[in-house]
């Protein structure tokens, strides 16, 4: 039985130091990094290993700590405290075993993340390595339009504002919103704007 | 000549006569002009005017008090006495002439409703000189006036939304920096307002400015789960879980100095710990062949 441990951490030198000392724990296998909380969750959906370690130094991955939990109630999320106050109460709440690492040491730390369990070695995942995998292009299909009212949804226009804008009827705007999610498999037109944006045909630096 | 006649409600009430001289008005003075300016064009009727200006409780005399109050603002700025006064006499009231004296109230507020429901090239041409004044505060020295600060909330309440569309005007047409000015500026009006909150997120994302934007989110979540114990809305979490896929635009992670300290001394402790067996010389607080080593580290 061996613990797959994906490592999060800001800094990619503490990141690689912190999965040395996870992979020469008996019993714990470190099978990934990750250095920024988006690439953490993409990782943690592809990999999905045991257990993630993760810094908690910074905001950002405090929420992105708490999205993790909500999206793989499974994995156990293992958090190096110190977090500010009002985040700890926040994480607990939402599962994260949070150790005092300064206090407790690095063996609570290790600890925390064998009490998860394991899975067996031959299990399929167990020994995937985090790569930056290229994913399907979805937003091919859109036509400039689209892109324009894209652009639009991203800067907070409603559908009325919208309409206004390209000079048409807030109806046709919202049917062509719900087409574009549809086309791009998401649920709302935020969610589609970030598809394009990560897909590169969205691009929110430019004019219009 | 009467060009120059203006009426400045935000800041101290100032009323500037047809020669330019400023006169700044304080008290009763200033509450009458602040009443009438904010009506500009229409008549208020005494009873009406008293109720604003002493918040409901006039004295017997007011009726009084107002003519001869009328009667020195008039005679101080020159505004021509009776029914063709700028400040004229109406049927059992007075009434301001909006055409002959400008009130920056007015033309503020004329501007506001331009802008709510122009297309985004409009709203940034006529909202330019909303963001630059956003600061001002309406009735600023009648403090403790409670009429003067139901119209000062309203009126912000109105400018907050105004600042928010400008906002989103800015990004559309590609000016994120314009864009990132009003959004705090409208969330300075409205500091509990969600949309305000999450429209600065947008604003500091478009600016490149990805961790302003999810440290924004984190506050806003914060806030919500202390103050009322709720969560964002469903909106504003997919906005930021849009932000935090927007890989390319993430910047280099550079964890705080501390924290990275911190991890350093945790990682020679454990290193100090891992090594012990084997050398055989104690933990790492006794041993002190240990201590030289880990001074230098």
């Amino acid at each position: 039985m061996t613990t797959t441990v994906l490592v999060a951490h800001g800094s990619l030198a503490l990141a690689e130091a912190l999965s040395a000392v996870v992979a020469s724990e008996p019993g714990l296998e470190a099978v990934a990094t990750a250095t920024d909380p988006a690439g953490a969750l993409t990782d943690v959906g592809r990999i999905r290993p045991d257990a993630v370690l993760a810094d908690l130094g910074e905001g950002d991955w405090v929420v992105a700590v708490i999205a993790l939990t909500k999206a793989y109630p499974q994995i156990r999320v293992v958090g190096l405290a110190p977090a500010e106050a009002a985040a700890t109460d926040r994480l607990l709440a939402a599962g994260v075993h949070l150790v005092d690492a300064a206090s407790a040491g690095m063996g609570a730390v290790l600890a925390a993340l064998h009490a998860g369990g394991g899975r067996r070695a031959d299990e399929p995942g167990g020994s995937a390595r985090a790569a930056s995998g290229t994913q399907p292009t979805r937003s091919s299909a859109l036509a400039p339009t689209d892109l324009q009212l894209l652009r639009l949804v991203a800067a907070g226009l409603d559908s009325e504002s919208a309409a206004r804008e390209l000079g048409t009827d807030a109806g046709l705007v919202r049917r062509r919103l719900r087409r574009i999610c549809t086309e791009l498999r998401v649920e709302s037109p935020i969610q589609a704007v970030a598809v394009a944006l990560r897909e590169g045909v969205l691009d929110l630096g430019s004019g219009p | 000549m009467h060009a120059a006649l203006s009426l400045r409600l935000f800041g101290p009430v100032t009323l500037t006569d047809a020669q330019g001289r400023p006169h700044r008005l304080r008290g009763k003075c200033a509450r009458i002009l602040g009443v009438l300016g904010m009506r500009a064009g229409s008549a208020v009727h005494k009873d009406e005017l008293a109720d604003a200006v002493w918040d409901g409780a006039p004295p017997t005399s007011y009726r009084q008090t107002l003519d001869s109050d009328v009667c020195v603002l008039r005679r101080r700025a020159g505004l021509g006495t009776g029914r063709v006064s700028v400040l004229a006499t109406v049927r059992g009231g007075y009434e301001l002439d909006p055409g002959r004296l400008e009130v920056d109230a007015v033309t503020r507020r004329d501007l506001v409703e331009r802008v709510v429901d122009a297309t985004s090239a409009t709203a940034l041409d006529v909202g330019h000189p909303l963001v630059r004044t956003s600061g001002d505060i309406l009735f600023e020295n009648e403090p403790f006036w409670d009429w003067g600060r139901v119209v000062r909330e309203g009126w912000e309440s109105a400018l907050s939304d105004a600042l928010l569309h400008i906002s989103r005007s800015a990004l559309v047409c590609g000016e994120p920096s314009l864009a990132l000015t009003a959004a705090a500026a409208s969330l300075g009006l409205a500091p509990d307002s969600e949309s305000a909150t999450v429209h600065l997120m947008r604003a500091q994302w478009w600016s490149g400015r990805h961790n302003d934007a999810l440290r924004t989110y984190v506050t806003l979540q914060d806030r919500l789960v202390r103050e009322l114990g709720e969560i964002p809305q469903r909106e504003t979490q997919d906005l930021y879980l849009a932000l935090l896929r927007d890989h390319d635009r993430l910047p280099s992670a550079d964890a705080a100095e501390d924290h990275v300290r911190l991890l350093l001394t945790l990682l020679r402790r454990t290193l100090d710990q891992t090594r012990t067996p084997q050398d055989g010389a104690g933990g790492p607080d006794t041993g002190t062949e240990a201590e030289p080593a880990r001074a230098s580290m």
